[in-house]
């Protein structure tokens, strides 16, 4: 950066702008209504123009201008100006910045299409950054969805979106664009299934590991995985910002257009609070299951699909330990580690695992160690649900 | 209403602020007293000359006053108020790239600095502004909204319609070329 050459330009700036004063100023009024009524097509003005392209008609400036603007619509209580030949269907902005809804409206003026998972048409363009509409056409555009809050650039419309391949409906779309959805936000909800933290959640995956990156951030205050995924299917490479806590909130932003106006909302988003620490779904190898006087005290060490492939996840503290009471009826397939008396898929409870977990990293009996079996965990943030073998949970 | 600093050169708000809705009248008017001056110099440094920041702001806020009813805050009639400005220096300056396609007799007379602006602007001042008239429209919109509005680069973007990534490739391009002419003049007079 040339610190120079900025100094100059804010003194040479300076000096431009002191040229003009409220003594050099035209004598001026603000227009009023009086100025602005009459025939819409002709708009009378009070103020002189001197122009300096005598070829052009003031009024023609002064129609560049209007043609630009856009009317807000943003409330049921405005209505478009049917008259006002020159301005462009508004765009389904909340009703006020400050009072977000949670039922923003949709614009209904041009048909939307939505990408749909395996389509062979989708309609994203792998292009540089979208230009959105050059005047505001009412504040920046506030989204307030399943408690999800991301404020975008001016112009930016904001709609229902597909399902996810996950099945998950709740989904919301925002855009510079309404042919498209640039940012997608899903939220998983008690009815229904729990996410898988390194699938991508929109489009259909065509291969086991399609994650291009991986790294961890944070979003207001909240630990959030962020990946981008190659290009697959009828789907364009894309990243996702997943919140693994309940609730699960995913971001999902085809990569091509808007690339830095989507990562700048998704980092200053606002997010539900977290029911509880755990994450809502997890898989992973036990380390450890021993018993306190609160409950069983269970260490697992996390198993996720990395860029390569590396297993446990590199560069973060990857096992965490949780506990789980004593009366929990929770269960799990001891026949997995080959336990002597177990069916498979028999269920035992955990402290059988117990046992197992004291035999330490190589038993000498034929079981296998505690870390030997792959574990899916369902949790609701602060208590488990699910502690099973990955066999009995197929695709977990 | 709220209060908020965009830039260093607007803030909202203060002893006059209200907290009832005003008309558009009412409204405009007070928009008009407390930033015609601040629209009048941005537009000036968009477009040259004062006369046609005058009309480029006159005419923004008659833009202003139509959409008046659907502006929720100061804070939006201020970015639809510095769009509308930079829009309509925009197209000035499109149309006297038609002009001199087209060259009339009179059209430098009548894109010319007037000679009492050249008089009080110090030389060095002149050659960076000479170099920021030479520089592409977006670039030398990026460059006066950042170093003299001091937008941050999200104000800028959402004032042009831009992305922040065009903002910053804006800036940086705009930057380099200011500073190349500059260095260059500074080689000659060595």
């Amino acid at each position: 950066m040339n610190r120079e050459t900025e100094h100059r330009l804010r003194a040479a700036f300076e000096a431009k702008a002191a040229q003009v004063t409220p003594a050099t100023l035209s004598p001026g009024h603000p227009p009023t209504d009086q100025d602005l009524s009459g025939d819409q097509g002709r708009r009378k003005l009070t103020f002189q123009h001197r122009w300096v392209a005598p070829l052009l008609a003031a009024a023609a400036v002064v129609t560049v201008v209007a043609g630009g603007a856009v009317i807000a619509g943003t409330s049921t209580a405005h209505h478009l100006n049917p008259a006002d030949a020159t301005t462009t269907p508004s765009t389904s902005a909340p009703a006020s910045p400050q009072t977000p809804t949670t039922s923003p409206t949709h614009k209904a003026t041009e048909p939307v299409v939505h990408p749909t998972p395996g389509s062979t048409s989708h309609p994203v363009p792998l292009t540089s950054d979208v230009v959105p509409p050059s005047l505001p056409r009412h504040g920046p555009t506030v989204v307030d969805f399943a408690g999800v809050g991301v404020t975008l650039p001016v112009g930016w419309s904001q709609f229902p979106g597909p399902a996810s391949a996950a099945g998950i409906t709740n989904t919301w779309c925002a855009s510079s664009d309404d042919t498209r959805c640039d940012l997608y936000i899903v939220r998983a909800g008690a009815d229904t299934a729990a996410l898988i933290i390194d699938d991508a959640v929109v489009g259909q995956r065509c291969g086991d590991n399609s994650v291009t990156a991986y790294s961890q951030r944070s979003i207001a205050g909240q630990s959030v995985e962020y990946r981008t995924f190659r290009a697959g299917c009828a789907v364009p490479a894309g990243e996702q910002w997943f919140v693994p806590t309940n609730p699960q909130i995913v971001f999902w932003h085809p990569l091509g257009v808007n690339d830095a106006i989507v990562e700048q909302a998704v980092a200053g988003a606002t997010l539900p609070a977290a029911l509880g620490p755990l994450p809502a779904r997890d898989r992973g190898f036990l380390q450890s299951v021993t018993r306190g006087s609160d409950g069983y005290h269970v260490t697992m060490q996390r198993e996720v699909d990395l860029p390569s492939g590396a297993i446990p996840e590199p560069g973060r503290q990857s096992t965490y330990s949780f506990v789980v009471p004593l009366n929990n009826s929770l269960q799990t397939s001891c026949s997995e580690w080959k336990i002597p008396g177990y069916q498979p898929f028999q269920h035992c409870d955990l402290s059988v695992l117990v046992t197992q977990s004291a035999k330490g990293a190589h038993p000498t009996d034929g079981t296998l160690a505690i870390n030997s079996v792959q574990m899916v965990l369902w949790s609701d943030g602060k208590t488990i649900g699910v502690l099973q073998t990955r066999d009995t949970f197929p695709g977990g | 209403m709220g209060t908020a600093m965009v830039g260093r050169r607007w803030s909202l708000g203060g002893a006059d602020a209200v907290d009832e809705p005003l008309d558009a009248d009412s409204g405009v008017e007070r928009l008009f007293r407390a930033h015609r001056l601040a629209m009048v110099r941005l537009a000036r440094l968009l477009v040259d000359d004062r006369e046609t920041a005058e009309d480029v702001v006159q005419d923004a806020f008659g833009a202003l006053h139509r959409r008046w009813a659907a502006l929720a805050s100061d804070d939006a009639a201020l970015g639809y108020l510095r769009t509308s400005v930079v829009n309509g220096s925009r197209s000035v300056l499109r149309r006297r790239r038609t002009v001199r396609r087209h060259p009339q007799p009179a059209a430098d007379a009548l894109t010319a600095e007037p000679a009492d602006g050249r008089v009080l602007l110090a030389e060095e001042h002149r050659d960076v502004l000479a170099a920021l008239r030479a520089l592409p429209t977006r670039q030398r919109e990026v460059i006066v909204l950042r170093y003299w509005a001091e937008l941050p680069e999200a104000q800028i973007a959402a004032t042009l319609g831009i992305s922040v990534g065009a903002v910053k490739s804006s800036a940086s391009r705009g930057r380099d070329a200011i500073a190349a002419v500059l260095n260059s003049e500074q080689r000659g007079q060595q």
